[in-house]
């Protein structure tokens, strides 16, 4: 390695071997980012999301490049010119690894810029979640410092796809074998799919930036303990970082909530003024598509005691239940086939006890209920979603009382829901009510 | 010939290899659910054949330079055999070590073996030889990562398609097809 002896420091960065990874990377996580756009629902929440999650595949791959530039710095003859260096030999590492570090954020800003950027013509709901993309610029930096350190201390040609393979899966295995509360918030590979509803948990991103920002002075501090460095430099960085993880572990951990505040607050329903369908304002500019898509199964449910005066768009899960007197529904995004899907669910939903849809069967307990994805209560759910092939009797009987209520007209099947409402609900439905 | 396998490092690389896929066969059942609302269940011997098949396609590449301008015979279509060697070693082991699961687990985990293996032969023709990880490596996590809504499987993300996918077969042996090409021609070869 040739070193600039006016400014070798600058000579470092410029020579650093993530220069030409800046652009194939941010290529891969624009097509990455892409595909984590829910389409016809633009909010900014799944902008920063998609900006933010390439980051688990994009991370190790420039920890990776971190690893090759370190290898080069590891070798003897390199280190013996960085010892004789001016600056001494913690001016050298220091410089290596803020030339990785500085490649590596230029390539999330410049990715990060255009996903957003891409989004602006489409005026998504709400703001930019600004501590999100913080504390993804910490997590890679944290985890191109680890690549540097393992390049750094085994300089082989094996030591770039190791750094890549072993960091990856770290980052998947702190969040598929929780340990600790919150573990999940731990990796850096962690990225947490927009849910409008809820409002993020904004001081857990600053936590997590310290955690991840602790992690790369550490990395820091690893390295230069094996250098001629000061001692004091070396205890006064190893420290600093210590402290800093320390602090953004304990954060993590100890914090009550996890990535969302899950509580309904900081927006209003927005509804259709006739069949009075009410979503979260994310969804108000696709509310005549809903509506569209919703009328085949409101129209069937109509004079049943399924109907409802209102129609609410809630979350599944957590405080999905929608207000008293409402049915639920839910939808993600408007992608092909989302019609369909939204009567199907919506359907299956009013027909299973337990569900939290706010119909009739929401006030049986669940526990022993099938559902409406096969049997006799798919008949009745692939009516109501007009969706045929979604009925799926089992057995020679299923298929004759499927054949039985197929005959029926629709006055007489809206009669037939009403008078069989609590044999759905209770999941005592025979072939013989058909 | 010895010699020749030392300084490929045929025997290290092949080994642990072996010992990846190995692993992946024995706990073939284990599935890995990826988070959070994208589900996709990923068995374990496709999780292993990531390493596996990066480090075959690093065998002969740590060979001095002098080599290939100085060796008599065709060093390229050398290591493309022992790349081939390994990669049949390491198949027939596996399948002779481990029950075929009726999930077809163990065959999703070698198809994907063989296809990276052939994407890491094309990451050295076009970058440098010691980047062979780089190609199979962003396929992989890239498909793990954002490979399905949750309904369908991208048309891409072959790696993380079930064993019975026709297409994903068909990606992986025209991926290993390529790369053998791409090894046995070895453009970044230099001229004598």
């Amino acid at each position: 390695m040739k070193i600039d002896k006016r400014n070798p420091a600058l000579a470092i960065i410029l020579r650093s071997r993530l220069r030409f990874a800046v652009l194939p990377i941010a290529l891969l996580a624009l097509f990455l980012g892409q595909q984590l756009f829910d389409p016809g629902i633009p909010t900014w929440v799944n902008a920063t999301q998609a900006a933010v999650q390439p980051i688990a595949v994009c991370g190790p791959l420039l920890a990776a490049f971190a690893a090759w530039d370190a290898t080069d710095f590891g070798r003897v003859a390199a280190r013996k010119r960085m010892r004789l260096s001016r600056n001494g030999g913690a001016a050298a590492i220091a410089s290596v690894w803020l030339g990785s570090a500085s490649w590596a954020v230029l390539s999330f800003a410049l990715w990060a810029t255009l996903l957003l950027v891409s989004q602006v013509n489409n005026q998504p709901w709400g703001t930019i979640t600004w501590p999100w993309l913080v504390s993804a610029t910490c997590a890679l930096l944290a985890q191109v410092s680890a690549g540097a350190v393992l390049g750094y201390f085994w300089p082989t040609f094996l030591a770039p796809a190791v750094a890549a393979v072993v960091l990856f899966f770290i980052n998947g295995a702190v969040v598929l074998i929780p340990l600790l509360h919150n573990q999940t918030l731990l990796s850096a590979a962690f990225s947490q799919v927009q849910q409008v509803a809820f409002t993020i948990n904004l001081p857990i991103l600053w936590a997590q930036a310290l955690w991840f920002t602790g992690i790369a002075i550490i990395g820091l501090a690893i390295a230069l303990g094996s250098l001629s460095a000061p001692t004091k430099t070396k205890i006064n960085v190893l420290l600093t970082g210590t402290t800093a993880a320390a602090a953004g572990l304990a954060l993590i951990v100890t914090s009550p909530g996890g990535f969302f505040e899950y509580t309904h607050s900081g927006w209003d329903y927005v509804c259709s003024k006739i069949t009075k369908i009410c979503v979260h304002p994310a969804l108000e500019k696709a509310i005549p598509q809903i509506d569209d898509a919703l009328e085949p199964t409101l129209a069937h449910i109509e004079r049943t005691n399924f109907s409802a005066s209102r129609y609410e768009w809630t979350n599944r899960g957590l405080l999905g239940e929608p207000s008293s007197g409402a049915i639920a529904f839910h939808l993600d995004s408007l992608s092909p086939g989302w019609k369909r899907n939204l009567r199907l669910e919506l359907s299956r939903d009013l027909l299973t006890a337990g569900s939290s849809s706010g119909g009739p069967c929401d006030k049986v307990n669940g526990d022993a209920d099938p559902g409406a994805f096969a049997g006799l209560k798919s008949i009745i759910a692939a009516w109501l979603a007009d969706a045929p092939e979604a009925a799926l009797p089992n057995g020679a009987q299923e298929i004759g009382a499927k054949s039985r209520f197929d005959k029926l007209s629709e006055i007489d099947r809206q009669s037939w829901l009403f008078a069989h409402t609590n044999a759905i609900c209770t999941s005592t439905l025979n072939s013989d009510d058909f | 010939m010895l010699l020749r396998f030392k300084v490929s490092g045929f025997l290290p690389l092949a080994s642990i290899s072996l010992v990846l896929i190995i692993i992946g066969a024995a706990f073939q059942t284990l599935t890995i659910v990826i988070p959070p609302s994208r589900v996709l269940l990923v068995p374990l011997p496709v999780f292993a054949a990531l390493p596996a098949a990066v480090l075959v396609g690093y065998i002969g590449a740590n060979e001095p330079k002098i080599l290939a301008r100085t060796a008599v015979r065709n060093l390229s279509l050398r290591r493309l055999l022992e790349q081939c060697l390994a990669t049949v070693i390491i198949i027939c082991t596996a399948l002779l070590v481990a029950n075929l699961q009726p999930q077809g687990n163990l065959i999703a985990g070698l198809r994907d073996f063989i296809g990276l293996w052939g994407l890491a032969g094309v990451a050295r023709a076009i970058m440098p030889a010691k980047s062979a990880w780089f190609l199979p490596f962003a396929l992989f996590a890239t498909s793990v990562v954002a490979g399905t809504n949750g309904q369908s499987i991208a048309w891409w993300a072959w790696l993380v398609a079930p064993n019975d996918n026709q297409s994903a077969l068909a990606a992986a042996g025209i991926a290993a097809v390529i790369g053998a090409i791409a090894v046995a021609a070895d453009p970044t070869r230099p001229k004598h």
